[in-house]
């Protein structure tokens, strides 16, 4: 199966009602979905270079077009038991607050539009996310989707992903 | 192509009046652009050199129907400028114009003296610029 | 209209600011008993030109002073008055103080020119004080420090008849413009005696050379060259000269001399300012051009290089990216071509010819970024100057290889750790006069400072002729902070001490430089910029510091490796030899860690799974290749399973899309487009090792 791309999921019709657009994806059993505006790109998951020292949700780096993107796990920052990497594995390139991430998921699905009427307040029950960092679920049908702030996922101290701030030079710790 | 800002009075007259190859010589890059940009919309065609000899090697190489110099510049000033230039049989008649401070009476003689056509106040007010360009170059045939 | 014009209003700041700069550069280097004419000219221009551009920005104050300065200088060049130090400090006042009021201005639209009062009266001053006027002048066999500027007369003497159109003139005007400045000229017109061309030549150039440069355009015996001591004859005043002109009313815009009248302009423009800088600041968001480091352009004006132009610093920034990427790009075609048709000669050659003209492109445009270090060199002589006064000390600052090229971003990160050092020179090194004297040394104290290229980098040395290291201060400050010090420590390693953090020996705090910011700041820095520090001193005698940098920061010299089936960068510049260990190189510590035999002395094995977490896939140290490094002056092996090249590689941050990773210096992307990340060895090193004399014990424990 070729890597989806972007372009070729948005062919589905067009929702009359105002609407967002949202990009779903498959983490193990589950379907989640994200603002589409901070995707870049979707590329296929090989060539990370393993970061050393880094928590194990974070598989390595990544070139992009000769930028350096961290990959994510988010199956196994979730904890997944179930983690592969097959022929569907693919990384989805977000654009977050000025910086480049790339995510590991087991599948993209499409491009969904959502009215406001479809968006669900956050579930009650526990998902393997913290409730955190869900907008809300997404009902279309028989699906439900997550509906995952990934602006504020990437950015949270608890995945570590940027450093608080960046000391001073010449203050540095040495060690 | 018309420059919203100068009056249309300069653009109305002669056709002829424009089109102009003139040289500006100014140590200071920003009375360069200025000049550049006031000359250029008015249709003429512009040549900077940054210093006097600059400027005078550049006179030998080009028939400029124009020239506007600085006073004070590095390698050679304005005054001798107009000297060398004068001496030359093809810009023996040519309009050579002077920019000056406004206080600098003496810098006026010595440039009339030297064979200059006319002074320049700096900084210039651009219309102005356009007018005596258009008077001196309409006056000498050119 | 003078809306439209606030465009260049920028640029106006911009050169006025280069102006004052270049004012008190070469203020700074005027010889009080001989200041060159040429050097006098450039300051009276440069004042000239600030002058005139007060009138653009409204600031009729700067006007005024700078007049004054005119004046000043006019005397200075009549041999009036002399550049003495006190003389030269009121100047670099009024500089100081313009530049000041000029910030101001920029900033808020606003200056305050009572602020000058007190400058321009000191200024005022001088012009009337007749004792300043001295025989200061001493005779010219008072040997100058450099090379002097000289005016010559020039004669072209041409067969009865011929003009100076008979002579290759753009030739002649070329080379004489190479030479010097033009002060006067004439053109004869070809009757009698009279020469046919007669110039003056302000130039630095002996009066052998300027013969010998125009003899053979014109004709050894047609071209005379004198020396003209005195100023070119002013003559009578030119209005004595000229028909007297009507009386011209109220100031005009412009005037013709010859036929129509001159315009009746309005005076609105040279008496308020074409622009006055209050519509500047509210503009000026969008107008600013950028700025670098330094807050002035990559051109530095006071080395006038008259075929240059001004380019953005973005522009060139962005320019450097796509060449980087370009030689990413080229390595992977390098490596594509490798791959495929091996035998295809013409493919092999094609890529061969791009590799050697990226490589070409990338010199060039990394040139670009080059500047000279006299950028920074001629920063410190204002700050020794004001320094040495203010403690009370004769100091004169020699400077050599300012021309020695580096790039703009080590420059700019140079400059702290260059001015501390440089302070600590006149603070702890020079003594006081008196001092010196005792000591049977000349009262004024020298400090240089040095650059040249050297082993593919650039070295830059500090040195002073002053008291040097106290070996028994720093002995004991480093005891009382409990490190380890033995009474017969060679003299480098007790000067190594002072690179430990915190350490300072100043017992007064003095509130130029003791206060413990000290050498192990600027070591870190210098080390931040993959460079290394060195300190050699004698007692009374005086010290040098060397500092040794790369040429450039984006790109490095790396041995590519493998280790557990990843790639991996280790800087060239930390690599002393590789090799493959034979039996019993590699001994156990009964503590756990490896030591590996390098010739006389043991050097400790850096574990890698430890730090990085990675496993290098042969079994063990002796089956893997080793790398020695050497960093802070000491050693320590790295096993790898390969080594797979070296290679300049473009060096990418992690911080900007991820975060500073531990012992991980950056990251780069190789031929086949994967990421390899660069060792921090420095990092690595004082992370894991053991230290010497620990080493030696240990061994010693192990062998018994």
């Amino acid at each position: 199966m070729q890597t989806p791309t972007l372009s070729s999921l948005r062919t589905r019709g067009v929702a009359a009602a105002p609407t967002r657009e949202f990009l779903a994806f498959r983490l193990g059993a589950e379907d989640y979905a994200i603002d589409i505006l901070k995707v870049q790109e979707i590329r296929v998951f090989d060539n990370v270079t393993r970061l050393p020292g880094a928590p194990d949700y974070i598989k390595g780096v990544l070139n992009l077009r000769g930028l350096i993107a961290p990959v994510l796990d988010l199956r196994i920052k979730f904890g997944f038991q179930q983690v592969e990497y097959g022929p569907f594995t693919v990384l989805i390139v977000l654009h977050v607050h000025d910086r480049l991430v790339a995510l590991v998921v087991d599948a993209v699905a499409d491009v969904v539009a959502l009215t406001d009427d479809e968006i669900k307040p956050p579930p009650e029950f526990a998902t393997a996310v913290n409730i955190e960092y869900v907008m809300g679920l997404g009902a279309r049908g028989e699906r439900m989707l997550i509906l995952l702030d990934i602006e504020k996922l990437i950015s949270s101290q608890e995945l570590g992903l940027f450093d608080a701030e960046q000391p001073a030079a010449a203050s540095d710790p040495a060690s | 192509m018309a420059h919203p800002a100068l009056d249309t009075e300069a653009q109305l007259n002669s056709k002829a009046a424009m089109n102009k190859l003139v040289l500006t010589v100014d140590d200071s890059a920003a009375i360069r652009e200025m000049l550049a940009y006031v000359l250029k919309s008015a249709g003429h065609k512009v040549v900077e050199a940054e210093d006097g000899m600059d400027g005078l090697q550049k006179a030998l190489a080009n028939a400029f129907d124009l020239v506007i110099t600085d006073q004070s510049m590095p390698k050679m000033d304005g005054i001798t400028l107009v000297k060398a230039l004068r001496a030359l049989p093809q810009y023996k008649t040519t309009p050579i114009l002077l920019l000056t401070t406004e206080s600098s009476d003496a810098m006026k003689d010595e440039g009339r003296l030297a064979g200059a056509t006319g002074w320049l106040v700096k900084p210039f007010d651009p219309n102005k610029l356009i007018e005596v360009v258009q008077k001196v170059t309409r006056q000498r045939g050119a | 209209m003078a809306v439209d014009l606030t465009r260049f209003l920028p640029m106006f700041f911009q050169e006025t600011e280069e102006h004052l700069a270049a004012m008190e550069a070469h203020l700074l280097r005027l010889d009080p008993h001989a200041p060159d004419p040429e050097a006098l000219h450039s300051i009276f221009r440069a004042a000239h030109s600030v002058k005139g551009n007060s009138t653009i920005f409204g600031a009729t104050r700067f006007s005024e002073v700078m007049h004054r300065i005119e004046t000043i200088l006019d005397h200075m060049r009549k041999e009036e008055l002399a550049p003495t130090h006190d003389v030269v400090s009121v100047l670099l006042d009024a500089c100081d103080g313009v530049r000041e009021q000029l910030r101001l201005l920029k900033e808020s639209g606003k200056s305050r020119p009572e602020a000058l009062q007190s400058v321009y009266d000191r200024l005022t001053q001088l012009t009337l004080n007749e004792t300043a006027r001295s025989s200061a002048f001493g005779d010219d066999a008072a040997a100058p420090t450099s090379r002097r500027s000289e005016r010559f007369r020039v004669e072209v003497h041409l067969p009865s008849g011929q003009g100076i159109t008979a002579l290759p003139l753009a030739e002649l005007y070329a080379e004489l413009g190479a030479i010097g400045r033009i002060e006067d000229f004439k053109a004869g017109d070809g009757t009698g005696d009279a020469a046919a061309l007669s110039l003056v030549l302000l130039t630095a150039e002996t009066q052998d050379v300027v013969q010998a440069k125009l003899a053979p355009l014109l004709g050894a015996d047609r071209v005379r060259v004198e020396r003209q001591k005195a100023l070119p004859a002013a003559g009578p005043p030119a209005s004595d000269r000229l028909p007297p002109r009507a009386p011209s009313t109220g100031t005009t815009e412009y005037g013709l001399f010859v036929g129509e009248q001159s315009s009746q302009g309005s005076r609105t423009f040279a008496q308020t300012g074409v622009f006055p800088a209050r519509d500047y600041v509210r503009r000026s968001t969008d107008q600013d051009p950028g700025h670098s480091g330094f807050g002035r352009r990559a051109t530095d004006r006071v080395h006038l290089d008259r075929s240059s132009i001004r380019v953005d610093v973005d522009k060139v920034d962005r320019l450097l990216n796509l060449v980087g990427e370009l030689v990413i790009a080229q390595s992977m075609l390098a490596e594509a071509a490798r791959a495929s048709a091996a035998g295809d000669a013409r493919l092999r050659d094609s890529v061969a010819y791009v590799d050697r003209q990226t490589r070409d492109l990338q010199d060039a445009v990394m040139s670009i970024r080059l500047l000279p270090i006299d950028f920074l060199f001629s920063r410190m002589r204002r700050m020794v100057r004001d320094l040495a006064e203010r403690l009370g000390k004769e100091v004169e600052l020699t400077t050599q290889g300012g021309d020695t090229e580096l790039d703009k971003e080590i420059i700019e990160k140079l400059a702290d750790p260059l001015m501390h050092l440089v302070r600590n020179a006149l603070d702890h090194g020079i003594e006081p006069p008196a001092v010196r004297a005792a000591a049977g040394k000349e009262a004024r104290g020298t400090v240089q400072l040095r650059a040249m290229h050297r082993g593919g980098g650039i070295v830059v040395e500090i040195s002073d002729d002053g008291a040097g290291f106290d070996r028994e201060r720093i002995l004991r400050k480093a005891q009382e902070r409990g490190m380890r010090v033995h009474t017969g420590m060679s003299d480098e390693d007790a000067w190594q001490l002072t690179f430990a953090p915190g350490f300072s020996t100043a017992d007064a705090v003095s509130d130029v430089s003791g206060r413990g910011v000290g050498m192990d700041v600027v070591k870190r820095n210098v080390v931040a910029l993959g460079g290394n520090i060195d300190v050699c001193s004698r007692t009374g005698v005086g010290t040098t510091i060397t500092i040794q940098l790369p040429l450039t920061l984006a790109i490095l010299e790396g041995m590519t490796v493998e280790i557990g089936g990843e790639s991996f960068i280790i800087p060239l510049s930390f690599i002393a030899e590789a090799f493959l260990p034979h039996g019993g190189q590699v001994k156990t510590i009964t503590s756990g860690p490896q030591v590996v035999r390098v010739r006389d002395s043991y050097v400790p094995l850096i574990t890698l799974e430890e730090l990085l977490h990675i496993r290098p896939t042969n079994a063990g140290a002796e089956e893997s290749i080793l790398v020695i490094v050497e960093a802070e002056g000491r050693h320590a092996a790295l096993a790898v399973d390969r080594l797979l090249g070296q290679q300049q590689v473009v060096i990418k941050s992690l911080e900007s899309n991820y975060r500073k990773v531990p012992g991980i210096a950056g990251a780069t992307v190789l031929g086949n487009g994967r990421v390899a990340l660069i060792l921090d060895v420095n990092a690595l090193m004082r992370t894991s090792l053991i230290p010497i004399e620990r080493l030696e014990e240990l061994v010693l424990e192990a062998d018994a």
